[in-house]
């Protein structure tokens, strides 16, 4: 069988400490036809002189470029993706905390090749320490399971989307996620996922094939996104609910106020977690938009508990 | 012929019924020197034939193109820029149900010419509805007046100026891809308007050179009532917090909190208005957002009486919101001095 192109590609800024890990573990896949495109965002410390070793020892495979001035975050996702060949038939975005494990990529070209109709493939991770200690998740799901795109759209949007997996895409399939011409800009992976599952059935793997180090599935429940991220987790849910409802599926639709409530519940966690760090006005804040979500959280005991820990409580509180 | 080629790009959906005047407004501009471009998105109203028969009657001064499928608004906004004369040095969107002032593009050109640091004009505007009713609006500056770039970006990180289109220099339609990455579905003009003023002093006109369509159902309230409007607001400052910032104008950065401060006021307007509209529930959202952006929202007196209000129904209610609005009106009445360092016209 004639071996697919795969296109590893990986925007990097300031990583020297990691970067090595994650260019060794694709080194040492056991999948040849490789094609890694690599692009520094300005870089101040020598993230672009690791890479440029790299790119010296295996030029055939390792792409490396740079740009001079920042760019954000989503740029750079749209930029990495032109250094590598329009030939690719496979696309994995891939954080330079992130690793893979040697067998990650004919995994995956495998699962692929087995089911015709699926468009991305989502990985269990585990997460990485940075002194390369692994703690293990708890799986997704307990097997591999191919979902239709509903299916998989719907466990979007009731379980949310943050989940330990790394998404392997096939590449026509992500390249559409555009065509909505909606971008989430603290979320650039989440549209790629919402879109797949419109157009494909995607699968799931549930052994640890990679790794991921960056401070949300290192911290994993004690982690608290920046305010700015809870927002646009908020734009993203009424978007998500307009693109199923425009396709019809109200079934996904309909679950918009469940998912908008669970998002004011993680709002009360990351609330008592900025108390535990001394951080008042900033847990303040998140109480209060906990209930701009959704009003009726103020009649749970978990609300209750937070609040109480505030001097005072405000008139909308009580 | 005198002045630089102009495009008007006209693109629209199923605006049939107000094609006439706008291609009219369009084609009788004062200005000479211009084209029109029309690109149908697969309208299924009578749009195609209406726009035929105009390109009859005035020639090669109005192309008309139209789409096999529908490629979206911001798609065939897209598709119309790809069509100009490559020859056009200024470009103009007119959307489909809106019209011009027939001085609209020799008095922005005007301004152009005469200071080539402005890459942009905007012009106030008023609004007319379904009817044809009128309603006119303050203008935003007190005079015309040419705004240098770092300050007008001062301006925008604390309000948008409402404007239906901006008319901008040719070049500007390259440099606009480079701040790919940022997208804003609701705020999306006030956005485009920052990143030219990124780039170049920006024209004001005072005189309401555009009219555009209100809709009964129009995309507005709807994200007012899932709140995605403010909350919007909250990341399209971040954003210009970040831009500003990357380009070296710390003085516009340094507006973020001052304008987080400001979207927390405004929650009190937007639960006034629900309000009004007999919506307190989605109301009562907007007290608890207001203190998210505005740590001290909740002192404010008028924060007290609404959220009070908001626990009222029925004639208590509607007597206690208009009670509310006499005494605090929630509306803009004048117009502002252009900030220190511009240009008065």
């Amino acid at each position: 069988m004639e071996k697919p192109l795969v296109g590893i590609l990986i925007p990097t800024q300031n990583n020297s400490a990691t970067v090595a890990r994650c260019m060794e573990s694709l080194i040492a896949q056991d999948y040849e036809n490789l094609m890694v495109g690599i692009l520094d965002n300005a870089s101040t410390d020598d993230t672009y002189d690791i890479l440029l070793e790299y790119e010296r020892q295996d030029r055939k495979r390792i792409f490396v470029a740079r740009n001079y001035s920042k760019s954000n975050p989503l740029n750079l996702i749209l930029r990495v993706r032109g250094l590598v060949s329009p030939r690719i038939r496979q696309l994995q975005y891939l954080m330079p905390t992130d690793s893979l494990q040697p067998t990650y990529v004919s995994r995956c070209l495998e699962f692929f090749a087995a089911h015709e109709k699926m468009g991305a493939i989502s990985v269990h991770a585990e997460a990485l320490h940075p002194d390369g200690r692994l703690s293990p998740a708890r799986p997704w799901r307990a097997s591999q399971v191919v979902l239709s795109g509903d299916a998989y759209l719907e466990s979007l949007m009731v379980e949310g989307m943050e989940r330990r997996t790394l998404e392997m895409y096939r590449t026509e399939i992500h390249d559409f996620a555009y065509s909505e011409g909606l971008l989430f800009n603290r979320h650039p992976s989440w549209l790629p996922r919402l879109m797949a599952g419109t157009i494909s059935d995607v699968g799931y793997l549930p052994d640890p094939l990679a790794a991921r180090g960056d401070a949300a599935s290192l911290l994993g429940p004690e982690f608290v996104p920046d305010q700015a991220s809870v927002f646009e987790q908020y734009l993203f849910l009424q978007s998500f609910a307009g693109i199923a409802q425009r396709l019809g599926k109200t079934a996904i639709s309909d679950q918009l106020p469940t998912a908008v409530a669970q998002l004011g519940q993680a709002c009360i966690r990351h609330a008592s977690l900025l108390l535990d760090a001394g951080q008042g006005d900033e847990a303040q804040a998140r109480l209060s938009m906990a209930l701009a979500y959704h009003p009726a959280l103020r009649s749970t005991p978990e609300f209750a508990q937070v609040a109480r820990r505030f001097p005072e409580t405000p008139l909308d509180w009580r | 012929m005198t002045g630089p080629l102009v495009s008007i790009l006209v693109p629209n959906y199923n605006y049939g019924r107000f094609l006439p005047a706008c291609l009219e407004s369009a084609l009788n501009q004062t200005y000479e020197n211009l084209e029109v471009v029309f690109v149908d998105n697969d309208s299924t109203d009578d749009s195609y034939e209406i726009a035929q028969d105009f390109r009859r009657r005035y020639g090669d001064r109005l192309r008309v193109y139209r789409n096999d499928e529908n490629v979206g608004g911001s798609g065939n906004a897209r598709k119309a820029c790809s069509r100009i004369d490559p020859r056009s040095q200024c470009i103009i969107y007119l959307s489909s149900d809106d019209f011009f002032h027939t001085t609209m593009i020799e008095r922005c050109v005007g301004i152009m010419e005469a200071h080539p640091s402005v890459g942009f004009v905007i012009t106030h505007r008023r609004a007319i509805d379904e009817h044809g009713r009128i309603t006119e609006e303050i203008p935003f500056y007190n005079c015309d007046c040419v705004i240098p770039s770092t300050e007008q970006m001062e301006v925008f990180m604390m309000a948008g100026i409402g404007v239906s289109t901006q008319c901008f220099r040719n070049r500007h339609v390259d440099s606009r891809g480079n701040i790919l990455g940022y997208n804003f579905d609701i705020a999306g003009d006030w956005f485009s308007n920052f990143i030219l003023a990124c780039e170049s002093d920006m024209g004001y006109i005072q005189d309401a050179l555009c009219t555009y369509r209100t809709h009964t159902t129009n995309v507005t309230s709807q994200a007012v009532r899932n709140l995605t409007n403010s909350i919007e607001h909250v990341l399209l400052i971040q954003a210009f917090h970040d831009i500003a910032l990357s380009l070296e104008r710390p003085s516009v950065a340094r507006r973020l909190e001052p304008a987080r401060v400001k979207l927390g006021s405004m929650c009190l307007r937007y639960a006034a208005q629900l309000l009004g509209d007999g919506d307190p529930s989605t109301a009562r959202r907007y007290l608890h957002l207001g203190p998210v952006l505005r740590r001290d929202l909740r002192d404010d007196p008028a924060w007290a009486t609404l959220w009070n209000l908001s626990g009222l129904e029925g004639q208590a209610l509607r007597e206690g919101v208009l009670a509310f609005e006499a005494s605090s009106p929630q509306t803009r009445r004048v117009s502002y001095d252009p900030p220190p360092g511009a240009i008065r016209l």
